[in-house]
């Protein structure tokens, strides 16, 4: 019986988080909405709602009505399949942010290593989208992302084990609790410009959002979509962004701790500030080249990594072992 | 075993036993390869549930989002103008018979041994592990790296020579 009932908790937290990316997407798209007018000196939505705020809204209720269409020639089941595979992990990797108070999340030993992994399966989705689509833009874009994931997942999880060493566990609770006097990001500058860097390319966030550059391939690999299929995509991109920034928060700003206000709030805050800083990157810097793209990854942040994984080992050396 | 467990661990066996009879049985190379992807999440799955957790996560991290995406990635790099590859019918070829070969003395094996009990699952694994790998199973593990070398090697000679 009581299996039945954490199996139950577990289901409806599911539910919750599943919602949760997808108010959270809905706010987002706002706020960037209003983030690049301001920095573009425009105002951005204005009529829907109290400035604007029901904009997304609306544009939500546009998409879910809007007919599902798909290219005649696209592979039927592939292109169900790439929007889930792309929007299911970036909710999966929430599981493990020990957010605090009723959401602090405590299953997993290896929750750092979960995180690193599960989001890794998005590039399948997006592979499946971009090939299913029977389109060359799609084709293009759904290759550099891959390519793309797969050059920048070393130096940003050379990053995390650097944190790893010096938190001496891979629980998320645990890293939260280690950081308790000083947050890392004063032990680890360099980790932290890796990390956030290598982030931006994870989640496809210009200057790095080379796989939908619009001037070059329309829209990259949901060039094809439309409706419910291409918000599951946005759902997707926004849910990765926050997952990414409240991961941020969790290794290097020191997890929710904070003065007299309970764990949650400042933990959300945090996550919410470094998600402001990924918009006002995107609307201020250009976009790269594929090839120079290719060539900080491998030339420039993997030896940064390494040599952050030197610094880290002297930094234990100094404080001693815990 | 609780029941939730019992009952977790029939769904992701069944789910595994499918994904990978349609990973061998179905002619598309692009489903093939994604249902090698669900059959190893399956496996995660068990190993999560047999308390291998970080056995667990490394599975998706490896097999999941770096060997099938490298598969679908060869695929689709090394088909351009075929846009449904599929795989020769021709099922009994070498290689079928030595898959078969492998496969039966698998099942052989596995009837005639008596699995020991097993002892009662660490709290944290990690640590054993790392221990093991850096203390009495160092020359396996750094044989390895030297295997993996070998062949990132390899390929560049071979992608060297194409284009010579």
């Amino acid at each position: 019986m009581r299996d039945l009932l954490v199996f139950g908790w577990g289901l409806a937290l599911g539910v919750v988080a599943f919602s949760l990316v997808g108010g959270l997407t809905a706010a987002f798209v706002l706020l960037e909405r209003k983030v690049s007018a301001r920095i573009q000196l425009r105002v951005g939505p204005l009529h829907t709602g109290p400035h604007g705020m029901l904009q997304t809204v609306a544009d939500l209720i546009k998409l879910v009505v809007k007919e599902d269409v798909r290219p005649s020639r696209a592979d039927p089941v592939a292109f169900r399949l790439g929007p889930l595979l792309t929007a299911v992990p970036a909710i999966l990797s929430l599981a493990v942010i020990p957010f605090g108070g009723p959401l602090l999340m405590r299953g997993l030993n290896v929750g750092v290593v979960y995180f690193l992994a599960v989001p890794g399966m998005t590039v399948i989705g997006l592979l499946l989208a971009g090939w299913a689509s029977y389109d060359n833009y799609s084709f293009l874009g759904g290759l550099r992302s891959s390519a793309q994931f797969i050059s920048y997942e070393i130096p940003r999880t050379l990053a995390v084990v650097a944190v790893v060493m010096l938190a001496g566990s891979l629980n998320t609770v645990d890293v939260a609790a280690a950081q308790q006097p000083w947050p890392y990001i004063l032990l680890l500058p360099l980790g932290f410009v890796v990390y956030m860097i290598t982030t931006l390319a994870e989640v496809n966030r210009v200057p790095f959002d080379i796989p939908e550059a619009e001037s070059e391939l329309v829209a990259g690999y949901h060039t094809e979509y439309s409706g419910f299929r291409w918000a599951l995509f946005f759902l997707a991109e926004y849910g990765a962004l926050f997952a990414a920034a409240a991961f941020a928060t969790l290794l290097f700003l020191g997890a929710g701790s904070g003065p007299f206000l309970p764990d949650i709030f400042w933990f959300v805050l945090k996550t919410l500030i470094v998600v402001f800083l990924f918009m006002w990157i995107r609307w201020t810097l250009p976009r790269f080249r594929a090839d120079q793209l290719m060539r900080l990854a491998w030339k420039v942040f993997l030896p940064l990594s390494l040599v952050n994984l030197v610094l880290a080992a002297l930094v234990m050396q100094a404080i001693g072992p815990r | 075993m609780t029941t939730a467990t019992t009952v977790l661990f029939v769904v992701f066996g069944v789910l595994a036993a499918l994904s990978a009879l349609y990973a061998v049985l179905t002619r598309y190379l692009l489903r093939s390869i994604v249902a090698l992807g669900a059959f190893l999440t399956a496996l995660a799955g068990i190993f999560y549930l047999l308390a291998a957790d970080f056995v667990a996560v490394v599975q998706i991290f490896v097999y999941v989002g770096g060997i099938v995406v490298l598969m679908l990635f060869a695929l689709m790099l090394s088909s351009s103008g075929v846009r449904h590859p599929t795989a020769s019918s021709d099922r009994r070829s070498l290689g079928s018979i030595v898959a078969y070969a492998v496969g039966g003395m698998l099942v052989w094996a596995s009837l005639r041994s008596t699995l020991p009990g097993m002892p009662a699952a660490l709290p944290d694994s990690v640590p054993y592990l790392g221990r093991a790998f850096l203390n009495e199973q160092l020359f396996p593990f750094e044989l390895i790296g030297v295997i993996l070398l070998a062949a990132v090697v390899a390929a560049l000679a071979l992608v060297r020579k194409e284009r010579a």
